[in-house]
């Protein structure tokens, strides 16, 4: 019985918050958008491997390879087109692969090695992966069906030990990299936004607590009447929350990292293609780590935390308690985080506006400043980091003015009307 | 009396969001080295007009002035001039009360006299060892003294406190209103206050401002007051004014 009527009082709190109710529409709005694109690119890509077709270059028509195209072209259901370059097949499918002109004297050695690319237009987990994958397939029905087309043409079973390669490459923005140097790359360009989101959205989080605990402590507005300027004040929270964040980080990502040290690695490699080296003329990597990963991570963190604290330190700032404050704050952390999720699954393609979006909400910089590099487009960079720049010093002045306005101490009442 | 006053009033207007008045039309002044006090029922604008003199909020019009500096036009100087005591004021509760006081003090002063203040407060505090412990760990009445000390070793020209004694225990309101009266006398420093408590007000204050509805229905020392409206305390001269003043 009491327990019922202290539960209610609970409930009743949140539910009497206009802030909580607006994150609950928020929150909802928010996620059904990112699952619904994360969804979407999910879907698309296994769409796609599925139908896509394969463009095949032949060096040499022998009997052997018309064999092989035939029972290849059986398997897939009508997806093998011929194309007289890689390029040209790349070009138009997003799959191709060679057969070698000397394949019969290669399936007698046991070893075949064909040469296929993939073309993608995005950096993420999904988008090479997808197209190598279909490559992988191909090579594995290669694998397959040869040993029953040189039977079939030359009467003569083969031992079922012919191993069948592919030396493999990506081509983004048409440039050319090896698929192991563009995965490698991708998968570390990827990971990045999810990291920075936990990171910034943590980091607005701490920054609203620190305002909305200093107005319950009762001791902003003695802060506020000291013969300081406000800006330092502003400053020094968002230095403060940005260095618990930084804290906050190294313990989160050392809890990652000190199972991938103490646990054994995976015993074999389930894809072939890593076994090959790059094709000749492909770059390895395309960009080098420290001026194209790291370098941009760090200045997106570093703009990421102050453009998350100002957030922080401006929503911590309008509300008059520390509840309201918490429920207008998660969906902003929540938001960030997400993005990173998405964006890590989707990736994007190179434009003006992906790029001002990704620098506004500097989540998804270091993938723009580190695929512009890879595409050789560093426009697109040059315009994430303007744009993070420029929201970082408007949130920033933004939370200044709000700090030197009577808001900041008032604070922002949201009033619901009642229903008679 | 110096020509400046220590706190100049001039029609000061203020009007929240949604039309709310804060206080209209009021003027008054605070002379150097006194004690003044605004009192009044909750809603009439003390915390409105303590608020706008320390530079925590602005005006919607009028003027004001502390030590003749123009509050609107140079806050920070006018922050440099003043100490600020809100109501329920409190600390961080992750701090201990000595580094409380450090913390506040430290915004003020550096080196040599930021420790001689840092003993002052910690004298005024007569916490003692208490200093030493983490603030949440405090009584509100510990916490107000904590506060007020901090405020008070950083020797203000004008020091403006709200409500200080509310919901304090008869001995800590005691403590809090020795304090105000031994700095404003011993030091000159000037005082303005606001309080719900007239007998408090009796007993500090030099001069009385009533405010009702966001306007000064009354002013003057408490004695006259008294006098001038046949009333045998201030909390009869507030009903009698308020009472002509067509409330």
């Amino acid at each position: 019985m009491v327990l019922g009527v202290l539960v209610k009082r609970e409930v009743k709190a949140f539910m009497k918050n206009p802030a909580f109710i607006f994150s609950l529409v928020l929150i909802v709005v928010m996620y059904s958008v990112v699952f619904g694109i994360m969804r979407a690119g999910v879907e698309q890509a296994v769409t796609e491997a599925g139908r896509i077709s394969i463009g095949v270059v032949v060096a040499n028509r022998t009997r052997l390879v018309d064999e092989l195209l035939y029972l290849l072209n059986g398997t897939t259901g009508g997806r093998i087109k011929l194309y007289n370059s890689l390029g040209e097949a790349v070009e138009e499918l997003g799959v191709g692969v060679v057969i070698p002109s000397n394949i019969e004297e290669l399936v007698e050695s046991g070893r075949v090695e064909l040469r296929g690319s993939v073309k993608v237009y995005s950096v993420s987990l999904m988008s090479a992966q997808s197209r190598l994958l279909v490559l992988d397939t191909v090579r594995a029905l290669v694998e397959q069906l040869l040993p029953v087309a040189y039977s079939r043409v030359y009467n003569v079973t083969l031992p079922p030990s012919t191993r069948v390669l592919v030396t493999s490459s990506v081509v983004y923005y048409e440039r050319e990299f090896s698929s192991q140097g563009f995965v490698f790359i991708s998968n570390i360009i990827s990971a990045l936004p999810m990291l920075i989101g936990i990171i910034i959205g943590t980091n607005a989080g701490y920054a609203t607590q620190l305002v909305a605990f200093e107005k319950a402590e009762k001791a902003f507005e003695m802060l506020l009447s000291q013969p300081i300027k406000r800006s330092r004040v502003v400053l020094a929270k968002i230095i403060g929350a940005s260095v618990a964040s930084i804290i906050f980080a190294a313990a989160y990502f050392a809890g990652l990292l000190i199972p991938l040290v103490l646990l054994p690695p995976p015993q074999g490699s389930g894809n072939r293609l890593a076994d090959v080296p790059a094709p000749v003329g492909a770059e390895v990597s395309g960009i080098d780590l420290v001026t194209g990963v790291v370098v941009p991570t760090v200045l997106s963190l570093v703009l990421g935390l102050f453009s998350s604290g100002s957030l922080g330190i401006l929503l911590g700032s309008l509300v008059s308690d520390e509840r309201t404050a918490g429920v207008l704050i998660s969906p902003v952390v929540l938001i960030y985080m997400g993005l990173g999720f998405a964006i890590m699954f989707l990736g994007f393609e190179l434009n003006y506006a992906l790029s001002v979006i990704s620098g506004v909400l500097v989540v998804a910089l270091p993938s723009l400043y580190a695929a512009s590099l890879l595409a050789d487009r560093p426009i697109y960079a040059l315009v994430g980091v303007g744009s993070a720049v420029l929201t970082c010093l408007v949130l920033v002045a933004l939370t200044v003015v709000v700090f030197n306005r009577d808001i900041v101490v008032l604070g922002v009442r949201i009033k619901l009307k009642k229903s008679e | 009396m110096s020509s400046v006053h220590a706190v100049e009033v001039s029609n000061l207007t203020k009007i929240y969001s949604g039309g709310v008045v804060g206080v209209r039309e009021l003027s008054f002044n605070v002379y150097p080295g006194e004690i003044y006090a605004l009192i009044g029922p909750n809603g009439s604008g003390k915390t409105t007009t303590l608020r706008i003199i320390a530079t925590l909020i602005k005006p919607t019009r009028g003027a004001l002035r502390v030590f003749g500096v123009d509050v609107a036009r140079e806050p920070l100087k006018a922050r440099s001039l003043l100490a600020y005591l809100p109501e329920e004021a409190g600390a961080y509760r992750d701090l201990t009360g000595l580094d409380f006081i450090r913390f506040m003090l430290s915004l003020r002063f550096t080196g040599r006299r930021l420790e001689e203040a840092v003993s002052e407060a910690i004298e005024i505090s007569s916490l003692e060892g208490g200093l030493k412990r983490p603030v949440r760990t405090y009584s509100k009445g510990m916490k107000r003294l904590l506060a007020l000390s901090a405020v008070l070793a950083s020797r203000p020209r004008l020091l403006i406190l709200d409500e200080p004694t509310a919901g304090l225990d008869v001995e800590r309101s005691l403590q809090v209103r020795d304090l105000v009266k031994r700095y404003n006398r011993e030091l000159g420093v000037t005082v303005l206050l606001s309080s719900h408590n007239m007998l408090e007000v009796e007993y500090l204050a030099h001069r009385v401002g009533m405010l009702y509805r966001g306007r000064l229905i009354g002013e003057g020392s408490p004695g006259e007051l008294k006098k001038k409206l046949t009333a045998s305390n201030l909390e009869e001269v507030f009903v009698k004014l308020k009472t002509t003043s067509g409330g």
